[in-house]
């Protein structure tokens, strides 16, 4: 049983999963795991080109484009507004979406989220019509604040770019999905196996953005196959209620009339 | 004197091109072709410009392409 579909940004998608397209053993491998996620959306990125590998653009272009997958390029390597606004707008040129994943990194070792100089880019490309997808902390305030600029997304990490730890921080992201219900949100970053995406969609979240969990699998095809199940299970888990925890024991068990009678006090 | 080649920088190497050349004229000599977007000097040059904008000296050119990304 399928999910229902969601909207983000006005555009329907069936998948929760959004996908990247970075780190796989090969081109074919990457399509072949794309295409087993079911995934909708797939991260982009840009670069100048150089002459040692001028054809390397166009050929990248042609194995993802008849993916039929929505494109989420990124500012990835960012550290600065300027860098990121500039990036948000060759992207929008080169791929003809509005659509920006907005990174800008405060530190080279742990690749988090600068919320200073996010918040400052996001501010300066919803006013260029940019529809943001921000690369955040967990941090409740920071949400609130893009919230506040107009962000309708908002993408906080689970754990550092590419470590696989999963959510680190559980309490802090029930806390987000919690005060902000109406935002939707996808955790980016540190998903390191199905189970801690289906964490995710089973507190609430309406998707997970993950790249590194099945590139870098001994066998991405068959990982994103799994991520594909488990993604789906987790949201109806969430759509199906689960049910609350107990302090104490409750028998799944009718004890009326047991063929056993056992005599209290 | 009107020198019929000039120096700009091409991808972050120094090139030289004919003089009054431009920027069409320019992506044709290059055989660029696909999805790529012209930087020039810092600026995006939207395709709709190419015809006429004109490629001067000390110019940089640089064309961005897609890539992978997570």
């Amino acid at each position: 049983m399928q999910a229902s579909p969601w909207n983000v940004y006005g555009q329907t998608l069936s998948s929760r999963l959004f996908i990247g397209t970075a780190l796989y053993p090969s081109p074919k491998i990457m399509r072949a795991a794309i295409k087993a996620s079911r995934a909708d959306v797939i991260t982009v990125s840009l670069r100048r080109q150089t002459s040692v590998d001028a054809e390397g653009g166009e050929q990248f272009w042609q194995m993802i484009e008849d993916l039929n997958c929505h494109l989420l390029p990124n500012t990835a390597g960012c550290y600065s507004v300027k860098e990121a606004v500039k990036t948000a707008h060759m992207a929008r040129e080169l791929f003809d979406t509005d659509w920006i994943k907005l990174e800008v990194l405060g530190d080279s070792y742990n690749l988090q989220p600068d919320p200073f100089a996010l918040l400052e880019a996001t501010k300066v490309l919803i006013a260029d019509g940019f529809k943001v997808f921000p690369y955040c902390t967990d941090d409740l305030v920071l949400c609130q604040r893009l919230v506040d600029l107009g962000c309708q997304v908002l993408m906080p990490w689970g754990a550092p770019i590419g470590t696989g730890q999963g959510l680190l921080n559980p309490f802090a992201l029930k806390t987000v999905r919690q005060q902000l219900p109406d935002i939707t949100l996808l955790v980016d970053a540190g998903i390191g196996k199905p189970s801690d995406a289906v964490q995710a969609l089973e507190m609430g979240y309406d998707g997970v953005l993950l790249n590194t969990a099945i590139a870098e699998a001994l066998e991405p095809e068959l990982m994103a196959y799994a991520f594909a199940d488990a993604i789906n299970s987790g949201r109806l888990a969430y759509e199906a209620g689960i049910m609350p925890k107990r302090e104490n024991a409750k028998p799944s068990t009718p004890l009326l009339d047991q063929p056993i009678w056992h005599q209290h006090g | 004197m009107i020198s019929e080649s000039i120096a700009i920088v091409f991808n972050g190497v120094e090139s030289t091109v004919a003089n009054a050349l431009t920027l069409a004229r320019f992506i044709e000599e290059k055989k660029l072709s696909g999805r790529f977007v012209v930087i020039k000097n810092d600026e995006i040059r939207p395709k709709s410009s190419w015809s006429e904008d004109v490629i001067h000296s000390g110019d940089r050119i640089d064309i961005v392409t897609p890539i992978s990304g997570g």
